[in-house]
């Protein structure tokens, strides 16, 4: 009962960031909102493994943080460079 | 035990519920990333340490124990990398008088 409720706030607070991530005024504040979606999706898959009681979920809370590092270095860089790659 | 992990978790979502309104609150770039990579860092240790509390010690709270390792240096890294990519793409702080440390 407390971890759904948990669960469900972390939902509604990842929700908040990707609309962060859709109508940031900048790019910078569009990147920004993916990495505080990537940390919060972390969260949420550490969450749900406790409650279901699975460690090897664990295994896609560690993918989803790797990810999502490697997404802000590639958005980072594009942007860097103005568009080329 | 499990109380107290219950009590870092649910703190640990009162600061990362501040990190995402203080971005609603403020309209800089730069103060909102210094406000919410801090406070989402505290967040992450405190729900991960209350996980391990409710959990015991065995191979699911070591395993989660890990991820923190990891999510505590790829976090300040993409954090960086955001802040610098700011900067060096030339955005300009946006100070009106609502917020001017000035």
């Amino acid at each position: 009962m407390f971890l759904d409720v948990v669960l469900l706030v972390l939902a509604l607070l990842s929700l908040a960031s990707a609309s962060i991530m859709l109508t940031g005024p900048t790019m910078s504040d569009r990147l920004l909102g993916f990495n505080l979606l990537a940390s919060k999706l972390t969260m949420l898959v550490i969450v749900y493994a406790l409650k279901q009681q699975i460690p090897f979920y664990l295994d896609i809370a560690l993918v989803f943080s790797l990810v999502g590092f490697i997404g802000v270095i590639f958005i980072g860089n594009f942007i860097l460079k103005k568009g080329r790659i | 035990m499990a109380m107290i992990g219950k009590g870092l978790i649910l703190l640990g979502i009162f600061f990362i519920s501040t990190g995402v309104f203080s971005i609603l609150r403020y309209k800089d770039f730069y103060t909102r990333i210094l406000l919410t990579s801090k406070v989402d860092t505290i967040g992450m240790i405190s729900i991960s340490l209350g996980v391990v509390l409710i959990q015991g010690l065995d191979f699911f709270s070591l395993k989660v124990l890990l991820v923190l390792l990891v999510m505590l240096f790829v976090a300040p890294l993409m954090t960086h990398y955001v802040a610098r990519t700011a900067y060096f793409s030339s955005q300009d702080p946006v100070l009106d008088e609502e917020d001017d440390h000035a």
